[in-house]
């Protein structure tokens, strides 16, 4: 057995114990973004991290294993400052939207692309219910969401507005709400944004979107889209929101520790890619904070396994060999999704 | 796939088996067949194995040594180490660049037949900046020398290469000949002294022997010959060219049946052969080895791990027995148990010389003390350090002492089977460990049942592939397997689960080789020398602005003011000395006031800096330590494995900042930000290369702080910092042209007798003017 303090508490451990499993033992909780059960930790966020007072070291605790006279501070000074600065090194080189700009600029935060997903598929009864929570009209709205809607880089804006008018105007839609009352309903405030979009990141916006046309425009100017139309351009949506934007673990992080992404910033940032893989897998490598869970997890059963590439500050996870995609994740997509904690790994049309 | 191709990798793996363990060496003997690796025999190569697509395609893309587009028929690789950073190595990458036509994205010339890359340190730092073709070493290349150097390679690889057996004949030997033939020597030219002194001996008949020897330490006079006359008096020849040879010999040797021989053209031949060189006296190189500065040199020094340097031939085994060699095993292996050595290794007080200063003893006894009938020995040769060469020049000169210590080692701790890890750029320490192998094999030195006892010990040899945090321990083994080298958290320690799992001792090169001394001359003649936190010696190489550079063995304890101005010579040029890079790209910078400091682990922690390997690279009034950090945190940056958050991109931001500041962008604000990031990493860091990346930065924000303002305000008071500088022609121009010559990029016009001008808009400040001024008149402001 293994005598250590941890907060000034005594506990005995049996050799082997990492600090993170000895804390949680004395109902002491330590922050984790990397870290898995049952996997093996690969120390690489250094959110956990804990200062151990005898030797002077700080040490991922998801990893490091008690030993004989550490006296172990969870969260001291220095300690929330390590782990506040690493979430804030990983937003550095992340890129992505959180939150839909159109969503964000919405006085209402009106959950834009949700809303167009569901009238993508034609399913309008679930896009009203979220317009419903909102509380609130368009019609004495400037429209920033369309100002501000990420489309416009690529030929026009996403019709927002009248999509909007058309979700209003159908039948099950019960009352329309009154602009007086608009309420702003944000969960999380922080938000990873990045800025400008690239001429040559258009082609991976434009993989997900079904419709590559211009804006449609209603054939009655008057009465608005028909149910067609909406679905159209509703398609053109590029989808800008992150796909887990709630549960993803670096976001609800950042928002605990009242992160800053540009307190670091890159004299460059990474260009935005999105590549498709089976099983509606879509994998944003600028989202991945190379934990390399997907790739312990790929390794164990599929054919071909994710795999980090190349090294130090240029490091990718991706499979080997392009010609290789439509042979992963087989049999591993959800265990991928559900585990990898950003949201570099997702699936999309869902 | 063409059918040969599929044979040749047939054969690859034959070779090295089909365990995923083997990824490593199966890549370099495919890269060394097909140049470069093409996807499709890594395909193959998967599926005549065990390697899965993943792993290859992760292993290969994590070392620097693959490559995956075609190369040139010739790969030039520019050293960028420290010493020959310091001395301009940039500008010489940028030369060859612009020579071969070169841009970002193609780093082979469009006939295919240079394929320009940087490395970090071929070892041969006294002689830098140093370029490598292929297995041919250039030494102190000049911007202006590319062509010149391209085409000597040239010749020389369609020159085909006769390998030259000493001349042997029954009459009875006059005297000796001593040349180093260390990579230093032969980049400097020895082989070709060399080759100078077989022919001579041949054209003259003298009969004398030509021995190779390690070595001497003294690389900064290198070619160095040594010879020993009939009367067995010895005398010194410095930088020797082959055209010295033929008097040096005449002058100590009497020619057999000189007439005849002359008569038989022979000689002529040689006067031919070195036609367009002039030939000289004797005198011209001979050096008085009881003058002062040779006597200083060698003075202050100890030579434990270098013991016997500049005599052994490295590869005569008989000549190591005769000196001493085997001794202390035998005494080990007869007289004492595994628990008696590692008493006696404790008490010495050696502490490991590959960085981190671990007690050798504790770990040779935490290894022993392990339950296990597996266990492995590492000698640690991966010296990633670019701009040391200790482990290289002992690998070379030394490799029965170093195979001595590690099978000492591994009877005290119970280990059977050996590994040395060496450093893929050190081809010559390969050749030479592989020879005493198989040497010691013969001899009954490893292998079964050494020296008739029960111990046994197999080594092999494995071969790093380009990635210096493979100097770490837990990556090093995390190579050995197969793997991508990144490290892990330790505790485990490789001495409980190391190697495949098993108990590993891993051991520094020179810690090694410290180990038959102390055998043979007792733990308390080693502890008496040195300070209370270091004991013994420590190698050196000693580098940059120095006067007398080279390897250098001295006491723990010593200060830096003496390594630098004694053994040294101080500073070339009548420059003033500014500071000393101790330990590398985990060291720090030492200024020059505290030249004082004596140099052991304690004290170096306290001021900042490690002992690190123990590169030493001196620095003078034209180096611009931001220039020095910024150029250690893109290596460390570049050498990151990836692994952990505050290396992987806090070293990126830590680089970003130096960066602006180099470029006058900076403001305060940025110091401070810089210095909070650069202790941030240092405590965030998983492993040894992340903790100690940021000591650059840290020391010199401590002690050149006010050299970090002048940037701010706009100026770099060393003159070092391209952004910060313009070239311009003043008054002393006599109008010679010669800089419009060799402007490369025109920013000059030709205007004979007129005083010239540079049109700083066309100028990319790559210095060629300033360089080939015969006047003085270019001048950077
Ligand atoms: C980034 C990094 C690079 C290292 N490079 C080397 C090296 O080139 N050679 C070496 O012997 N040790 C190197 N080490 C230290 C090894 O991890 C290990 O401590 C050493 O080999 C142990 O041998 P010793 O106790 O004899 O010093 C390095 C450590 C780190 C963190
Ligand atoms: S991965 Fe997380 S932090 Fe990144 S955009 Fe998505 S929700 Fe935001
Ligand atoms: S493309 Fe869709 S999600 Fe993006 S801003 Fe426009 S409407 Fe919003
Ligand atoms: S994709 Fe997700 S699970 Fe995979 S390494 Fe990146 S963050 Fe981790
Ligand atoms: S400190 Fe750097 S080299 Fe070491 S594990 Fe972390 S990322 Fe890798
Ligand atoms: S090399 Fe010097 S002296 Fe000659 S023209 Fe140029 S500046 Fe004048
Ligand atoms: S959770 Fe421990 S390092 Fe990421
Ligand atoms: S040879 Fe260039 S730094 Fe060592
Ligand atoms: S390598 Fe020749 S003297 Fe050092």
């Amino acid at each position: 057995m293994i005598r250590i303090k941890i907060n000034n508490i005594f506990i005995e451990v049996p050799d082997g114990t990492m600090l993170l499993k000895a804390a949680e033992q004395l109902g002491i909780e330590i922050p984790t973004l990397c870290y898995l059960k049952d996997f093996i930790p690969s120390s690489s966020c250094m959110v956990c991290v804990v200062e151990d007072k005898y030797s002077g070291k700080f040490l991922p605790a998801c990893s490091a294993l008690a030993q004989t006279g550490m006296i172990i501070e969870t969260d001291n000074d220095e300690v929330k400052k390590l782990r506040k600065n690493a979430v804030e090194l990983l937003l550095s080189e992340h890129v992505g939207d959180c939150e839909a700009p159109c969503k964000r600029a919405c006085p209402a935060h009106t959950n834009i692309p949700a809303i167009n997903r569901f009238l993508a598929k034609g399913d309008f009864k679930n896009a009203a219910k979220i317009l419903h929570k909102t509380k609130h009209g368009c019609a004495e709205c400037a429209a920033p969401c369309e100002k501000v809607c990420r489309r416009k880089n690529i030929d026009a804006a996403v019709s927002i507005m009248q999509l909007q008018e058309f979700i209003f105007s159908q039948k099950d839609f019960k009352e329309i709400p009154s602009s007086s009352k608009s309420q702003r309903i944000a969960k999380l405030k922080f938000n990873s944004s990045y800025g400008k979009m690239r001429d040559n990141e258009k082609p991976e916006f434009l993989k997900e979107p079904e419709n590559a046309n211009a804006r449609t425009e209603p054939k009655e100017i008057q009465s608005g889209f028909t149910a067609d139309e909406a679905v159209a351009e509703a398609k053109r949506c590029l989808h800008c929101d992150c796909r887990k934007a709630d549960i993803c673990k670096l976001r609800l992080l950042a928002e605990k520790f009242e992160a800053c992404q540009r307190i670091f910033e890159l004299t460059e940032r990474n260009d935005v890619s999105k590549i498709i893989y089976p099983e509606n897998v879509i994998y944003e490598p600028q989202k991945c904070i190379k934990c390399g869970i997907c790739i312990q997890i790929t390794e164990k059963t599929e054919e071909i396994a994710f795999t980090f590439i190349g090294r130090g500050f240029k490091v990718k996870i991706g499979v080997p060999f392009t010609d290789k995609i439509s042979k992963a994740l087989r049999k591993t997509a959800k265990e991928c999704v559900d585990s990898c904690p950003t949201g570099a790994l997702a699936f999309y049309k869902s | 796939m063409i059918e040969n191709t599929e044979h040749i990798i047939q054969q690859i793996v034959s070779q090295y088996g089909t365990s995923k363990d083997k990824a490593i060496p199966v890549l370099q003997a495919v890269q060394k067949e097909f140049n470069y690796l093409p996807d499709d025999v890594l395909k193959k190569v998967c599926d005549l194995t065990g390697i899965s697509y993943s792993r290859i395609i992760g292993v290969s893309t994590f070392y620097s040594q693959f490559r995956f587009i075609p190369a040139g028929k010739h790969l030039i690789k520019v050293c960028v180490g420290t010493a020959c950073h310091v001395k301009g190595a940039m500008q010489v990458y940028d030369a060859f660049s612009r020579y071969l036509k070169l841009n970002p994205e193609h780093d082979t010339d469009k006939d295919g037949l240079f394929t320009l890359k940087q490395v970090a340190c071929l070892g041969c730092c006294t002689i830098a900046p140093a370029v490598q073709i292929d297995e041919v070493t250039y030494g102190k290349v000049g911007q202006n020398d590319i062509a010149e150097i391209l085409n000597n390679f040239l010749s020389k690889a369609t020159e085909k290469y006769v390998e030259q057996k000493s001349w042997i004949r029954n009459s009875k030997l006059q005297g000796e000949i001593r040349l180093g033939l260390g990579s230093c020597c032969i980049a400097s030219g020895s082989e070709d002294v060399r080759e100078a002194l077989m022919d001579g001996l041949k054209a003259t008949g003298i009969h004398t022997q030509v021995k190779q020897v390690s070595c001497v330490g003294m690389c900064h006079q290198v070619p160095l010959l040594e010879v020993k006359d009939k009367n067995d008096s010895v005398t010194f020849y410095s930088k020797v060219a082959p055209q010295d040879v033929k008097n040096i010999l005449l002058k100590h040797f009497e020619p057999a049946n000189f007439v005849d021989k002359l008569k038989n053209n022979l000689f002529q031949k040689l006067d031919r052969l070195y036609l367009d060189n002039q030939v000289s006296s004797p005198d011209k190189c001979y050096l008085d080895v009881s003058e002062k500065p040779v006597q200083d040199f060698m003075k202050k020094q100890v030579h434990i791990a270098t013991e016997l340097k500049g005599v052994l031939n490295p590869i005569d085994i008989d000549e190591y027995k005769q000196k001493g060699g085997f001794e202390a095993l035998q005494k080990c292996l007869d007289e004492y148990s595994p628990e008696e050595i590692i008493e006696m290794i404790k008490q010495s007080g050696l502490r490991g010389r590959g960085g981190a200063g671990f007690p050798t003893g504790e770990k040779w006894e935490a290894v022993y003390n392990r339950q296990s009938n597996i266990k492995y020995i590492i000698c640690n040769g991966d010296e990633g350090d670019p701009g040391a060469f200790m482990d290289r020049m002992l690998l070379e000169s030394f490799p029965y002492r170093i195979i001595e210590g590690m099978t000492i080692a591994a009877y005290a701790t119970g280990a059977t089977k050996g590994y040395f890890y060496i450093r893929a750029e050190y081809r010559l320490a390969v050749k030479r460990i592989r020879e005493a192998l198989a040497e010691c094999e013969k001899h009954g030195f490893i292998g079964d049942n050494i020296l008739n006892s029960k111990t046994s010990l197999q080594i092999e040899i494995f071969e790093g592939a380009g990635a210096f945090v493979c100097g770490e321990e837990t990556a090093l083994i995390a190579s050995m397997e197969g793997k991508r080298g990144m490290p892990h958290m330790r505790p485990p320690f490789p001495a409980q689960q190391g190697f495949n799992g098993y108990p590993t001792l891993v051991n520094n090169v020179e810690t090694f080789a410290n180990i038959s001394w102390i055998i043979r001359n007792g733990a308390n003649a080693f502890n008496k020398i040195g300070t209370s936190s270091g004991k013994g010696t420590k190698v050196f190489a000693l580098a940059g602005k120095i006067a007398r550079g080279g390897l250098i063995e001295v006491p723990m304890g010593i200060t830096i003011r003496e390594i630098v101005e004694e053994i040294g010579g101080g500073i070339q040029g009548n420059k003033k000395f500014k500071a000393v890079q101790i330990g590398g790209p985990s060291g720090g910078c030492i200024p020059a006031s505290l030249a004082e400091t004596p140099v052991d682990y304690q004290f170096l922690n306290e001021i900042g800096a490690m002992m690190g390997s123990g590169g030493l690279v001196v620095l003078d009034e034209t180096d611009c330590v931001i220039d020095i950090a910024k150029y250690f945190l893109s290596f460390t940056q570049n050498q990151s494995c990836g692994k952990c958050v505050y290396c992987r991109v806090g070293t990126k931001h830590i680089l970003n900042i130096l960066e602006k500041i180099s470029s006058g962008k900076a403001n305060m604000d940025d110091l401070k930000k810089l210095a909070e990031l650069s202790f941030q990493v240092k405590k965030g860091s998983m492993c040894g290369l992340g903790k100690s990346a940021p000591n650059p930065v840290i020391t010199t924000l401590k002690y050149f702080m006010e050299e970090y303002e002048a940037h701010i305000s706009g100026t770099c008071p060393a003159k070092k910092c391209k952004e910060l500088i313009m070239y311009s022609i003043n008054e002393k121009c006599i109008g010679c042209t010669r800089c419009a010559q060799y402007c490369p990029s025109g920013a000059i016009e030709f205007n004979p007798y007129e005083k010239h001008n540079i049109d700083i808009e066309k100028c990319i400040k790559c210095d060629i003017c300033k360089q080939v001024c015969p006047n003085e008149a270019v001048e950077k402001i």
